[in-house]
């Protein structure tokens, strides 16, 4: 049934896209109810509904056919920045030249969708959303929607173009929402004329490539919440970078050769008579792992965005201070990077944070040995999880008998399932979906 | 209540135009263009109406049991396909409600939820997601419109003009105008063309296809031809579908013949009915009755109840009937040879048959004793071993039907072949088995070859209980065929078929067969109780129905009072989570002020409230009170909120202040004393 189901409703998908390219949205509108009046009209002995399809249907093919006859030359730019966040308007301006001869007036500009249909594999292996009648879920209804959404990369509505005359040019001020994270490709920009009745699109497509990187949501959070210590650091005052501890005087030695001239200390010298260097104190820092659960983020999309962007909220949050933060999580290997104390700035760390994609390969294990070869030099843990099951609370026991503090985030389908007990000898947050932003408010 | 800055109403009153035009063309002005005033009024109105998302679910459920007491009512007083019909020409009554509460809204929007189920609760903190339904309920009312099927043009001209004004809303800015009238006006002359063109390609299409259909498809009874099974090769196969049912009213034993059609004249293995053209019968004294013979009528003997495929049909009767009674039909029609056709009724019919001493058959003539020449020598020497032409009539009949049972079976097989032999003269000779076309056709030819005039006539053999009262029910599968035969001055029935055919074709019945009959029954149940209803009698039931769909309203709209203690104080933590603070005690000690000092002006704060009160008192504040505000402050809007000590202390502060504490001075003594952190409250708000 679902076979079936895919190739009517990517039918219908394709018919979509390829009415949109063409009609307003009255248009559309209109085309639907052509449709429904010609399944109401079909005998012309019981209804007049056949009356107001013959009407309709002339309207939209004298509107289709105006559009047709839409001639013109424009050079298009794009004025953007290159990070978008997903769900949040990004305004850019579109720069439009008229190369033709003509004045060109009543003009609308958008970006052109270039969207396939949700392919098989990924309709057949999405998984089933909740929400909806029974029978829709069993059809894939609300999966084909989804996937379709972001395949589709973001909205826009087109913007009107001021009148332009022949070789003058405009900055169109446009904004489009990206749906989904990760890289965000734009082909081609579309002029478009609509025609006298406002059904119908004339379009010239114009080429116009570019990248946008769309980070994840985030969420005001003051700073990491964890109680955090301070553990040396093997990188030494190289890897910090500009402050920290590596001026502290901590005592005299004996001069090693390879010592720094300017170490030695002279008056010693001068008591001893031998050389004598002053030993500064070994690098000590905040390091803070930010763990992000990749696992069984395939089955639930939104889950999972969620847990991204609780934990892009803590990665801008924590790499802004003193401190240096470990981002890990394991997509097709395990990842780990380190941001902070000119490491490397919050937006690297949201630009990871947009490319991470649920693990469907390897398992949880991998996640856990990599969080634990890196424990010795964490000052605290903060977790986001997707799930509580035993693996993941037999994870949160090993890293709490270490002592390091940790602090755990379970994002949840919704406030009455996965509830996670209370007695447990650190701090477990339940974050149900849709309401990260109260939840992290109150941390 | 909020009052609107400007007045932004739609200066074309185009759902008002809409919602008249759908009561014009429905018969139906006195309610269309109230509703229609009371609509654009709602848009003009200076004031809008603050809905919440649970007040327009709570509407959309009011549509929802409107519409389904609607359905309720319409399918139990009328017949089902003026019902169907008329509910979808009713649509927008009761999805009015909720177009009106999107007019008198200020979000000018139905919340998503009212469309999608899914998205019925919000979740907190969830923005409102508004989808704007006048479109769509314009667009319905001028669907709806078209139903009433007024064929005069008014109803294209009133589409147009209400879709130009919609139209002139949505066209291009810079477009000229006269660009717009021209494309419009040529839209308006095309689709005028092209709706008559419709209505020619439709009548074409029909003429094409109705010869095909009946030539090669159609199984209905074609009064004046009926194509046997003859001579064919394979296994005949009819449906197990109830066709009608029928309930004896007399103590009366045996199956029941009911005969649909008769024929005179047997060609090539057809049956024609020659000059067999239909004339009115006449209608009797009591509506619905018609008498088909000026006979001695006897009392009622049978009910049939029957549907229709289309508005007229031929219908199943025993031969002797004489009249009909409760027959809703504009017309009844009758040939010469008996058949009666019914024109002008519903799908359904459920009528009374009176039989007489005789049925309507027109007089025997020389046709009916027409051998084909191809056939004669058979029957003539078959007519001849038999003696048929030397005993009377009824002995003659009788050795016929002694004949085909003594010496032949039913079978559904159909065994044609290439001897040279007519299909009849292989089943009488070789054989000796075969369907009831076969018995029917044998016997008619060999009475005829015996002098006794004799017909073809098709129908039904009414045998199997219904399992519902002494109803039997007929079905596809039990259609017959026999010889009707003029003996002593009248025609009667002489089925020769033997008797175990009724039998043979039950076994072909299929697994499913008996899930559908229930089915079947449970819908033939209704459809008695509706058509032995009277309209006083219906009052008991329509008030069920409202009371249920009351019952049902009321269990949608206070069902959140039901919900266990626990479901509720999540609710409350989540609205607690949504405001932090908004459980503060110390609103009830704003709520003591305002009783004695007079109301907070709106967007006032607590502390510039409380300065404004202090100088209309005329002393200072009491320092628990400005502590109760700190605390309280920082419940409300501190992202780390209280600790447990302070929100206990905020509370006892409260209840201090309030008078509530046991040896607490009284709650009017908090006035009157000065503090360090009264002035850094009073001296900034948060």
């Amino acid at each position: 049934m679902k076979r079936v189901s895919y190739l009517i409703l990517s039918a219908f998908y394709r018919l979509y896209l390829s009415a949109g390219r063409r009609l307003s949205t009255p248009g559309l509108f209109l085309a639907v109810l052509l449709a429904v009046f010609a399944l109401a009209g079909s005998d012309t002995r019981r209804t007049a509904a056949f009356q107001a399809f013959s009407f309709l249907f002339f309207l939209l093919a004298f509107s289709i056919c105006f559009s047709i006859f839409f001639r013109g030359r424009f050079s298009i730019s794009r004025r953007m920045g290159r990070t978008a966040v997903v769900g949040e308007p990004f305004p850019y301006d579109i720069v439009v030249e008229n190369g033709s001869g003509r004045r060109a007036k009543g003009l609308l500009v958008r970006e052109r969708y270039a969207a396939p249909a949700p392919s098989r594999e990924s309709f057949f292996s999405a998984p089933s959303p909740r929400g909806g009648s029974f029978l829709s879920r069993r059809l894939g209804f609300y999966s084909f929607y989804a996937l379709a959404a972001a395949g589709l990369g973001f909205r826009q509505k087109p913007e009107p173009v001021p009148e332009l005359a022949p070789g003058a040019s405009a900055a169109v001020r446009s904004s489009l929402v990206p749906v989904r994270r990760g890289r965000l490709r734009l082909s081609s920009i579309s002029v478009l004329r609509p025609d006298p009745l406002g059904l119908a699109y004339g379009a010239r497509h114009v080429e116009a490539p570019a990248d946008v990187l769309v980070l994840p949501k985030t969420y005001p959070v003051k700073s990491l919440p964890l109680a955090g210590r301070r553990r040396h650091q093997a990188g030494g005052v190289a890897l910090a970078g500009s402050v920290g501890d590596s001026q502290e005087f901590c005592g005299l030695r004996d001069y090693r050769p390879g010592d720094p001239l300017r170490h030695i200390h002279w008056r010693s010298f001068a008591k001893t008579g031998k050389p004598v260097v002053k030993e500064f104190c070994e690098e000590f820092f905040v390091r803070h792992a930010l763990v992000l659960d990749t696992f069984g983020g395939d089955r639930s999309p939104a889950l999972f965005e969620e847990a991204v962007s609780v934990a892009a909220s803590f990665a801008r949050a924590g790499v802004s201070g003193e401190s240096l933060l470990d981002l890990m999580f394991v997509g097709t290997e395990a990842f780990r990077f380190t941001f902070g104390r000119g490491l490397g700035a919050a937006e690297q760390a949201l630009s990871v944070l947009a490319c991470v994609s649920p693990c469907r390969e390897r398992p949880f294990s991998d996640l856990r040995s990599t969080v634990m070869a890196a424990l010795p030099v964490l000052s605290g843990v903060l977790l986001v999880l997707l799930s509580w099951d035993d693996e993941r609370r037999s994870f949160c026991r090993a890293l709490a008998a270490k002592g390091v503090p940790i602090l755990v985030l379970v994002v949840t389908p919704d406030s009455q399932e996965n509830a996670p007990e209370e007695s447990t000898p650190y701090r477990v947050v339940r974050i149900p979906v849709g309401q990260a932003r109260q939840a992290l408010a109150s941390l | 209540m909020q009052r609107l800055k400007s007045f932004s109403a739609q200066s074309i009153p185009i759902l008002g135009t809409g919602l008249a035009f759908w009561g014009y063309e429905g018969g139906l002005v006195w309610l269309g263009v109230p509703l229609a005033f009371l609509l654009e009024a709602a848009l003009r109105l200076p004031r809008r109406a603050e809905f919440s998302n649970r007040d327009f679910i709570r509407i959309s459920d009011l549509c929802a049991v409107l519409l389904v007491g609607m359905v309720a009512l319409l399918v139990v007083t009328l017949p089902m396909r003026e019902a169907a019909l008329t509910i979808f020409q009713l649509l927008p009554l009761p999805l009015y409600p909720l177009m009106l509460a999107q007019a008198v809204s200020v979000q000018g929007k139905v919340p998503m939820g009212t469309v999608v189920w899914s998205a019925r609760n919000l979740k907190p903190g969830e923005a409102f997601r508004g989808v704007d339904i006048t479109y769509p309920f314009l667009a319905l009312c001028l669907l709806c419109g078209s139903l009433s099927n007024h064929r005069e043009g008014g109803y294209y001209l009133g589409f147009a003009a209400v879709g130009a004004i919609a139209l002139w809303r949505f066209r291009a800015r810079e477009a000229a105008r006269f660009a717009w009238a021209g494309m419009f006006l040529a839209a308006l002359l095309a689709g005028f063309m092209g709706y008559r063109c419709l209505e020619d390609l439709q009548a074409w299409l029909e003429r094409v296809t109705a010869d095909w259909y009946y030539e090669y498809l159609s199984r209905d009874t074609d009064p004046f031809k009926a194509i046997t099974a003859i001579g064919e090769i394979g296994e005949l196969h009819l449906s197990n579908r109830p066709v009608l049912r029928v309930q004896p009213l007399s103590k009366r034993l045996g199956p029941l013949l009911l005969r649909q059609a008769t024929y005179d004249t047997f060609h090539s293995g057809s049956w024609v009915a020659t000059q067999a053209g239909f004339a009115e019968v006449e209608a009797g004294s009591a509506p619905g009755s018609w008498v088909l013979s000026p006979v001695a009528e006897g009392p009622l003997s049978l009910r049939v109840l029957l549907g229709l495929r289309k508005d007229r049909g031929l219908l199943p009767l025993p031969g002797d009937s004489s009249s009909l009674s409760d027959l809703q039909a504009g017309k009844v029609k009758e040939n010469r040879l008996g058949t009666v056709m019914a024109e002008e009724a519903p799908g359904l019919l459920c009528f009374f048959v009176r039989q007489g001493a005789r049925g309507s058959d027109g007089p025997p003539t020389p046709t009916d004793l027409i051998v084909p020449e191809n056939e004669e020598q058979t029957f003539s020497a078959l007519a001849d071993d038999l003696g048929l032409s030397r005993v009377p009539e009824t002995e003659a009949v009788r050795r016929v039907k002694d004949y085909f049972t003594k010496n032949f079976s039913y079978s559904l097989k159909l065994s044609g072949g290439n001897d040279g032999n007519t299909p009849l003269a292989r089943f009488l000779l070789a054989s000796r088995q075969g369907h009831c076309e076969l018995f029917a056709t044998a016997t008619v030819l060999l009475l005829r070859e015996a002098g006794i005039h004799a017909r073809y006539a098709t129908g039904y053999l009414a045998s199997e209980p219904s399992g519902v009262k002494n109803w039997l029910v007929v079905r596809e599968r039990h259609s017959h065929a026999w010889a009707r035969v003029f003996v002593n001055g009248s025609w009667t029935d002489a089925d020769t078929t033997p008797p175990g055919w009724v039998a043979e074709e039950d076994e072909g019945v299929g697994v499913f067969a008996q899930a559908r009959d229930i089915l079947s029954r449970f819908w033939f149940r209704f459809t008695l109780f509706r058509s032995g209803l009277r309209t006083e009698e219906l009052f008991p039931y329509a008030a069920g129905v409202v009371l249920l769909l009351a019952g049902f309203l009321f269990f949608r709209i206070f069902r959140r009072r039901w919900v266990p203690e626990k479901r509720t104080r999540r609710e409350d933590a989540g609205d607690c989570a949504a405001r932090p603070g908004i459980d503060s005690e110390f609103f009830r000690v704003l709520a003591r002020w305002q009783e004695e000092q007079g109301p907070r002006s709106a967007g006032e704060t607590p502390a510039g409230y409380l300065r404004r009160a202090e100088k209309q008192a005329g002393r200072p504040l009491d320092e628990r009170l400005l502590a109760a505000l700190q605390l309280h402050y920082r419940y409300r809007f501190d992202p780390r909120g209280l600790d447990s000590a302070s929100r206990a202390r905020l509370s006892r502060l409260v209840a201090e202040i309030l008078g509530e504490a046991p040896g607490n001075s009284g709650g009017d003594d908090f006035r009157g004393r000065e503090s360090e952190p009264q002035e850094r409250i009073l001296q900034k708000d948060p």
